[in-house]
């Protein structure tokens, strides 16, 4: 077995190593029900130390995964990303950004009916607008950089 | 999108009778890499250029032609 391939062997190791321990932590969440102590008031009802301890290790577990990932791509592959990060990322950011301005000044009501029309709801609205528009713009340009090297 | 050099990529390697996940498994690359290197669609890094001169035992310059 070559470097590169040993390489990304030890990362795809690292990655199930990652796998494995998030269902430990998965486990510890759904069984620790106790309060979180020392929760500030002002935050509201305190969550319990599961969930507490869950969604720091998921951060946790996503950073290192999309760095292990990262790491066995080969360099054309990580091209590939970094360039449908920068064009199909901003351009669907553009292009969306745009026709969300467009239909709101043309009165169109883009929240669902039933979700109340709040200051926090548009917002909401705006991000997952803006991220869906990148997200789709980034898909297309991976796989238009791949098809344009087939 | 086509590279400014031609390479022999496919040549060397039809010498060894290897097919393209052969040569990607040695390289430490995909096999949509090596096709993307042999059309001329995608320049190898200078790291990758050499593991690929050291495989077939020739000089860059011999594999990657301007």
């Amino acid at each position: 077995m070559n470097t590169e391939a040993k390489t990304a062997a030890a990362n795809k190791k690292k990655m199930d190593d990652l796998t494995v321990g998030l269902c430990a932590l998965t486990v510890v969440g759904v069984s620790a029900t106790a309060a979180t102590p020392f929760w500030p008031a002002t935050w509201g009802q305190a969550p319990s130390i599961g969930v507490v301890v869950l969604a720091a290790g998921l951060a946790v577990f996503l950073a290192l995964h999309t760095r292990y990932w990262w790491r066995s791509l080969d360099e054309a592959a990580q091209e590939a990303h970094k360039w449908a990060w920068w064009w199909g990322g901003n351009l669907g950011f553009i292009v969306g950004g745009a026709a969300v301005v467009i239909a709101a000044l043309n009165g169109v009501d883009l929240l669902p009916a039933r979700v109340p029309h709040t200051d926090t709801a548009l917002i909401a609205l705006g991000v997952v607008a803006a991220f869906a528009a990148q997200a789709m713009g980034y898909g297309i340009a991976w796989c238009g950089w791949w098809m344009a090297r087939r | 999108m086509t590279s400014d050099f031609v390479n022999r990529l496919k040549v060397f390697r039809a010498e060894r009778n290897w097919t393209q996940a052969d040569l990607a498994e040695q390289l430490g690359v995909s096999r949509q890499t090596v096709q993307a290197l042999e059309k001329g669609r995608y320049d190898p890094s200078l790291p990758l250029a050499f593991r690929i001169s050291r495989l077939f035992g020739r000089p860059i310059e011999a594999i990657f032609v301007q």
